[in-house]
């Protein structure tokens, strides 16, 4: 199958407190049509600023630079200039975000924020405009999409917030969505509902979804691939059966032993067992980036930076144990 | 409902179910309208003030949002002093050593003692709140969803270091959570809630392999699992939404239930055994309890 997006070597700098710092430090991948790939990591570890890379698409008080190559259709779209690019952002790639409440306008009434993306990017006449709305809006499991329509975001709840995003990312009918941690605000019953309706877009028009999330459990259930990341690089990338079933890298092991599912207490611990900077350590200099968390970290971890080889057609790794030396 | 004495109990439900609201009834930040609440034998609702204290330093609570908890202008020291002075746990000169004791207890660097909270992360503001609540040397912990806003890595360790001190200092835990998976694994009985109203009550392993409600059922339906196989399994789907309050006396899940029935419609169930030490308050449940009480 041809790849819908090809992310190559993206690199994202951001200036923070006129300092410049490097949040994504190279990292690539590909993305097929109709297949759902999901990036997992703590939070800091660049996953959001990676997407946003992709897009081009940052707050606007945040200064950024973007290098490396993003083909979306065979186009690279870190070429093209912000009025060619607003063409794309919502026509053709849609994104929903962590919080959806903070993420609707408040002071604008559901109807004009959905019909607001129809406007930008086809033109129709306002009679079809609504019954295209109401329509999309029963898809969405949304039972009165009539008086839905004339509330604002505060009086919806964050469960319905949420398909009012996936409704304005949605209605014009992308190729892509990034649904950045879609379902962490959300109560566990919502989530299964939210991440249904996700499933069933992927499958009914072969979408293509990045899926983001800091929770690999709720990945096991709806990714095809899954790319594990720290600190603004990816550490292993791969079927995510091959990836939970077996775990190569040291970091995947951790993350997969902090899912509650395989919680382990120490019974008769004592003392307690706190293991120092699991996230948040940046490693200066040529080592390794999980060097300072590692357990199973060497000597040659602290000198070079291990590169990324291909076990197989879809698994990838960066990790001196797994490299051949 | 009970907690017993050194054990966890766990309390799972959707937000605005009221978990927060007991947790805060309990620790006296809100008054109930009517009922008791017994601490040690004691009714510690009825507002009198001289158990007022002597049960604050007994019940310590700590909170979903580690950042709003503590007090942006203090350093971690004087945070950690406060519940010591206030409670007269040990004298002043003293509470300078106790203070570098329970920063070790929650496995944090004494370098921290100087800094403010915001220069902490997530995880370790939250193990300054887990401190300043055992300084007080309490019998009672409620953990207000002590993990909801952490990563998965600091959820574990969190939760690790919550049951070790269990352990050391003999605590009884309630634990607020929605995460089921949690809950599960740091609780030993298991309270569902709906609406204001206790559904299930059971022992950790018995409500995860055989839970009754239909609301339980629908709520560990819902978890996501960490197995994925062959066939990609659909995470199954609780039908309706949480917030249609009947009017009536009826049971507060009929307008989501399946198995509704007329009575649920008017009349609300009590909590029942269907076996020893599993409480369901479900109509549907006196069949199949029949014998079983």
């Amino acid at each position: 199958m041809p790849d819908l997006l090809r992310v190559e070597n993206l690199r994202v700098e951001l200036e923070v407190n006129q300092k410049k710092v490097q949040i994504v430090k190279g990292i690539s991948f590909r993305i097929a049509k109709g297949e759902v790939f999901a990036i997992v990591g703590e939070s800091g570890c660049g996953k959001t600023i990676a997407t946003q890379g992709i897009l081009k698409l940052f707050p606007y008080n945040i200064k950024a630079a973007v290098t490396g190559s993003v083909f979306f259709d065979g186009e690279d779209l870190l070429k093209k200039s912000e009025a060619e690019l607003s063409r794309i952002w919502g026509s053709k790639i849609g994104i929903i975000f962590q919080d959806p409440i903070n993420s609707l306008n408040p002071s604008m009434k559901i109807e004009r924020q959905i019909s607001e993306v129809l406007d930008n990017h086809k033109k129709l006449p306002a009679g079809e405009k609504k019954e295209i709305i109401l329509d999309f809006l029963q898809k969405l499991g949304i039972t009165s999409p009539e008086s839905c329509l004339k509330k604002y975001p505060h009086q919806l709840s964050g469960g319905m917030c949420q398909r009012i995003m996936m409704a304005i990312a949605l209605i014009c009918g992308p190729r892509l969505l990034i649904a950045d941690e879609p379902t962490t605000a959300l109560d566990v019953t919502i989530q299964a509902q939210i991440v249904q309706l996700l499933q069933e877009f992927v499958e009914n028009n072969s979408l293509s979804l990045i899926l983001i999330s800091h929770d690999l459990s709720l990945l096991a259930n709806i990714a095809d691939k899954v790319a594990v990341m720290y600190q603004g690089l990816i550490l292993e990338s791969g079927n995510i059966e091959e990836i939970i079933n077996n775990p190569l890298h040291p970091y995947t092991k951790g993350l997969l032993a902090a899912v509650p599912d395989n919680w382990n207490f120490p019974s008769t611990q004592v003392s307690v067992p706190v293991p120092e900077g699991f996230s948040g350590t940046v490693v200066q200099g040529e080592g390794c980036v999980y060097l300072s968390s590692c357990p199973e970290a060497m000597n040659i971890c602290q000198v070079r930076v291990p590169e990324e080889i291909a076990l197989s057609h879809s698994r990838r790794i960066s990790c001196w144990l797994t490299a051949p030396r | 409902m009970d907690v017993f004495k050194g054990e966890t109990l766990g309390l799972v439900g959707e937000s605005g179910c009221g978990k927060s609201t007991l947790a805060r009834l309990i620790v006296r930040l809100s008054k109930p309208d009517s009922g008791e609440i017994f601490f040690d034998g004691v009714n510690i609702s009825n507002g009198d003030k001289n158990h007022k204290k002597l049960l604050f330093s007994k019940i310590q609570m700590i909170f979903q949002d580690h950042g709003a908890a503590l007090n942006p202008r203090m350093r971690v020291g004087q945070i950690l002093a406060e519940p010591l002075k206030i409670h007269n746990i040990c004298s002043a000169g003293e509470i300078a050593g106790r203070i570098g004791e329970l920063i070790r207890q929650i496995g944090l660097n004494s370098v921290l003692l100087n800094s403010y909270p915001h220069q902490l992360s997530g995880g370790q503001r939250q193990r300054i709140g887990i401190a300043r609540a055992i300084a007080a040397e309490p019998q009672l912990i409620i953990c207000d969803e002590p993990v909801s806003s952490l990563d998965v890595s600091m959820q574990f360790q969190t939760a690790a270091l919550l049951k070790a001190l269990q352990t050391q200092f003999n605590l009884t835990i309630l634990f607020i959570s929605h995460n089921l998976m949690v809950v599960k694994q740091i609780s030993e009985r298991v309270a569902v809630m709906y609406l204001g109203q206790l559904m299930e009550l059971a022992g950790s392993q018995e409500i995860y392999s055989r839970p009754y409600h239909p609301y339980t059922k629908g709520l560990i339906a819902a978890i996501p699992e960490i197995k994925p196989g062959t066939d990609k399994k659909k995470i199954a789907v609780l039908e309706g939404f949480s917030g249609a309050i009947p009017a009536g006396q009826g049971c507060s899940y009929c307008f989501r239930c399946h198995k509704a029935s007329g009575r649920c419609f008017i009349e609300r169930p009590q909590l029942k055994a269907i076996s020893a030490g599993h409480f369901v308050a479900c109509h549907h449940s006196d069949i199949a309890g029949q014998g079983l009480r």
